[in-house]
């Protein structure tokens, strides 16, 4: 009776219902309702627009034809009749005769005749269609009707008239709605192009946008990479640079270790005096071996000292110089170890100081000159100078004096000899540095190069510069030893007092410096 | 399947409130609910929709990577079809059988060239999709393959709070119930059985207040419609039935808001959308079982199973009259809506297309229409 669609409901139950209700209807009244028939359905009888003949008579061609079927048989014409009548009227037949025509038919005379006019025209067809005679009475009826027919034709005249008017007005209409359609047309067709601009203008928006986030992005990728690549590059440098630091404190810890090994067994200061020499030749003929230079290049480089440098009395006159200096900086009496000449070669400082009640101790590494100094019952220690330094205590020495070795060292080892220097003098202490002055050309061009050990000709500026760097005071530029004056040229000119000034000029200079800090002076503060 | 698709749906003709554009703008929807690029593209487009359809010429298929292509009744817009490159997917919405209209008749043409059509375009096609169960069967009986079921048509949204208006000048009775149909007066869909049994349900009402019957829809065939009202003149049933023509969407929400039933006695549905909205507003079916109509209604409605308007008269009384079966199929109604909500389609959809674009790139091993529907 029922599909059963839906688990919820009682179809068995819903069924039996159903069925004793149907049950219930079938003992009452009719059940058969009438069947449906798609054919019975209402007609309508069309009605003409026109009411009158005279109406009629004022329409044309096809609407006439159907407005005459309409009025005069309550129908459309079939296509065959409107055909038929389209056919007479458009070949020139008059349209009462054509209405005459539709009227004299069996079915219009069922119908209820409304224009009686029409039979003097059914009347008229039949007389002038009647053999013989039937153009003669077309032609006297011609005669006869001639007058009204004018009347009628212009009257037709006139509503042709009336009928132009009308259909131009009518077509000034249709013109009209056409532009104001085509207008709305026009105004659709510009909306359609705004929104599709603003659909391009969207899209150029989202582009931009996408860009600038895109640009963005990879700025910010960018940004953090390189922070990483700095992060990185810092702490592989921190690295790098804490393993130099390691390294640099092994290497003095191992300078420190050899050096303490080397003067485990030195006697205290007051006592060197006589010891030293002794002690220093075993040091001399133990590290002999070790030394890269061979005994014979030592002999090599003392003998080329002695061919150029001078007598060694030529040599204590010169130093003599600076003896005034130690008065006026006389810290070197408070000093645990009052002077110190690093490259001290054969000794001529210390002869000279000693002479002066001075006790200085000279280093060096060339074992020549550590025998010759021995020899001369001087204090002599042979040992790098560098490495010497940096075994010393802070604030230990009064007087540190290098003569001539600066030009023999790579900058670094300067920097290092500069640094130390500081660090071990006292406070008040002097240094003297003197080197071969290359502002006498000759000496830079020339006899600098005479020793094969010496690296680079220092210009005084730089060595000024260096000391101040580190943080010495009281800096004096002293030029020394000019060429005699009788191999100068006599200063009659400018360009004789030039050429003296570059070619006979000092040959050497010396830088004396102070530590500050003695009698309330800041400390140096080396870097 | 991955990233935005540019999935666009293209209509012979589109129109304001019909079944076939309400669907495609439904599956719009989706489509874009699925994050894909989606536009409609129609070769007919009606000035109220002119905002939201572009022109079929300007649909670029270098831009497309799918199209949905909608078919009902034929058309003559073949090359729109048959030139297109890019991977085509059929929509079906069903073509009402060409022995349903008059011989001759546009109707009877163009339901006669949407079946040729049908036909010939299968290979056109790399998937098809079936609105109803019946349209898949109609697919599968004619050769297509990859065809999935998917009901995209309904836009439940559109009567939600939304404002009803009573129609005014109708002869209704407040105090009598309202049975409603709403569809064209067309001959399938057999409104004179429903005149029938609405004669029957005044015999049978013992308190001689019958229900009132309101007949909405068009006239698509003027000597069907006419005929329909002589026999309810014949019928004395000229108090009892209402004939307002088409409704506005206010005047429609109004009348399913105060129906007491609906009823259906069409011979042929593809889908039959009313059957869906009567659930929405609570309102219990009474329907004729054919074509699509069980499909449709699921567990919701009355399904009778011959055209017996003695049967569907017995049947709405039963409704009327028993409040616990009533209920049962106001319920029944409002579960059907949930196979045509969006919760339900978006999976199926998705699903569909990711095998769709799957097999484009993958494979073109073909699937029966029971892998995917």
């Amino acid at each position: 009776m029922l599909i059963r669609n839906n688990p919820d409901i009682d179809f068995d139950r819903l069924s039996d219902s159903i069925r004793a209700r149907l049950k219930r209807y079938a003992q009452g009244e009719e059940q058969r309702p009438p069947e449906f028939d798609l054919s019975k359905r209402p007609v309508r009888r069309q009605a003409a627009v026109v009411g009158s003949l005279a109406e009629l008579l004022g329409l044309e061609d096809q609407e006439l034809v159907e407005q005459a079927y309409l009025l005069l048989l309550h129908r459309p014409p079939t296509p065959e009749e409107l055909a038929h009548c389209l056919g007479e009227l458009r070949g020139g037949e008059d349209k009462a005769q054509v209405l005459a025509w539709i009227s004299s038919s069996a079915e219009a005379d069922r119908q209820r005749e409304p224009f009686r006019q029409l039979r003097g025209n059914r009347l008229k067809r039949r007389l002038v269609r009647l053999p013989l005679i039937g153009g003669m009475v077309a032609t006297l009826l011609t005669w006869a009707l001639a007058y009204p027919y004018r009347r009628y034709v212009n009257a037709h005249l006139n509503q042709l008239y009336r009928l132009t008017r009308d259909h131009k007005a009518a077509f000034a209409d249709g013109l009209a709605q056409q532009g104001t359609a085509l207008r709305e047309t026009q105004d659709a067709i510009e909306l359609d192009k705004a929104r599709e601009q603003a659909q391009a203008e969207q899209v150029a928006q989202q582009l931009t946008e996408q860009r600038a986030a895109f640009g963005q992005q990879l700025a910010e990728q960018r940004a953090t990479f390189e922070q990483q690549l700095a992060e990185q590059r810092a702490t592989f440098e921190q690295r790098l640079a804490e393993r130099d630091r390691k390294m640099q404190a092994m290497q003095q810890e191992t300078t420190l270790l050899k050096l303490r090994v080397s003067q485990a067994d030195r006697p205290p200061r007051a006592e060197s005096a006589a010891i030293i020499p002794s002690q220093f030749s075993t040091d001399a003929s133990a590290e002999a071996g070790q030394t890269p230079e061979s005994l014979a290049d030592e002999a090599l480089y003392i003998a080329l000292e002695a061919h150029f440098r001078g007598s060694p009395e030529a040599i204590e006159a010169r130093l003599a110089y600076y003896l005034p200096l130690l008065k006026e900086h006389a810290a070197w009496r408070q000093a645990s170890l009052a002077a110190a000449d690093i490259g001290c070669g054969r000794g001529e400082w210390l002869q000279l100081l000693r002479r002066e009640g001075i006790d200085c101790l000279g280093i060096d590494l060339n074992a020549h000159n550590v025998q010759a100094c021995q020899e001369a019952g001087l204090h002599i220690m042979k040992a790098d100078a560098l490495q010497w330094l940096a075994s010393q205590p802070a604030d230990s020495v009064g007087l540190i004096s290098s003569f001539h070795l600066i030009e023999h060292l790579e900058p670094e080892r300067l920097f290092l000899l500069l640094r130390e220097t500081a660090r071990v003098l006292v406070p008040g202490g002097l240094m003297i540095l003197e080197t071969p002055n290359p502002e006498n050309l000759v000496t830079g061009a020339t006899n600098f190069y005479i020793d094969p050990t010496h690296r680079r000709p220092l210009p005084p500026a730089l060595v000024e510069f260096l000391v101040d760097y580190y943080g010495f005071g009281a800096i004096r530029l002293h030029r020394l030893n000019p060429v005699a004056d009788q191999l100068a040229l006599q200063e009659g000119s400018e360009t004789a007092k030039r050429c003296n000034h570059y070619f006979y000029g000092p040959q050497d200079y010396a830088i004396t410096a102070v530590k500050p800090g003695a009698e309330g002076s800041a400390q140096p503060t080396p870097p | 399947m991955s990233g935005v698709l540019r999935i666009h749906q293209l209509a012979a003709a589109t129109a304001v409130g019909d079944g076939v554009t309400t669907g495609i703008f439904f599956t719009r929807k989706l489509l874009r609910a699925l994050g894909h690029d989606s536009e409609i593209y129609a070769c007919s487009i009606p000035p109220a929709l002119g905002a939201q359809i572009l022109p079929a010429q300007r649909l670029n298929q270098g831009q497309t990577d799918l199209l949905l292509i909608h078919h009902s009744m034929g058309h003559d817009h073949d090359h729109l079809i048959e030139r297109r490159g890019c991977p085509k997917v059929l929509v079906y919405h069903n073509i009402t059988p060409a022995e349903f209209f008059e011989r001759g008749s546009p109707n009877f043409h163009y339901s006669l060239k949407g079946r040729e059509q049908l036909a010939r375009w299968r290979e056109h096609f790399v998937a098809a999709i079936g609105l109803s169960p019946y349209n898949s069967e109609e697919l599968a009986a004619i050769g297509y393959q990859r065809i999935a079921t998917l009901p995209m048509l309904i836009e439940l949204e559109k009567f939600v709070a939304k404002a009803s208006r009573e129609p005014s000048g109708w002869t209704l009775d407040p105090r009598r119930p309202l049975l409603l149909s709403v569809g064209r007066l067309v001959e399938n869909k057999r409104q004179h059985l429903l005149l029938e049994a609405l004669w029957h349900l005044k015999r049978m009402s013992p308190d001689g207040r019958p229900p009132q019957l309101v007949l909405v829809g068009g006239t698509t065939s003027p000597d069907y419609a006419q005929a329909l009202q002589a026999y309810a003149e014949r019928l004395n049933l000229e108090r009892d039935v209402v004939f307002p023509g088409k409704c506005t969407d206010d005047e429609l929400r109004w009348l399913y808001e105060h129906a007491a039933g609906y009823w259906c006695a069409s011979a042929h549905e593809g889908f039959c959308m009313p059957l869906v909205e009567a659930g929405f507003f609570g309102v219990p079916v009474l329907a004729f079982a054919t074509s699509n109509i069980p499909a449709t209604l699921g567990e919701a409605g009355l399904l009778i199973p011959e055209p017996s308007p003695r049967l569907m008269a017995a049947a709405t009384l039963e409704t009327l009259e028993q409040a616990p079966l009533r209920e049962q199929l106001i319920a029944a109604g409002r579960r059907n809506l949930e196979r045509y909500s969006e919760a339900s389609l978006l999976p199926r959809l998705a699903e569909f297309l990711a095998e769709v674009m799957g097999s484009r790139t993958h494979s073109a091993k073909p699937h029966s229409i029971e892998t995917l529907s």
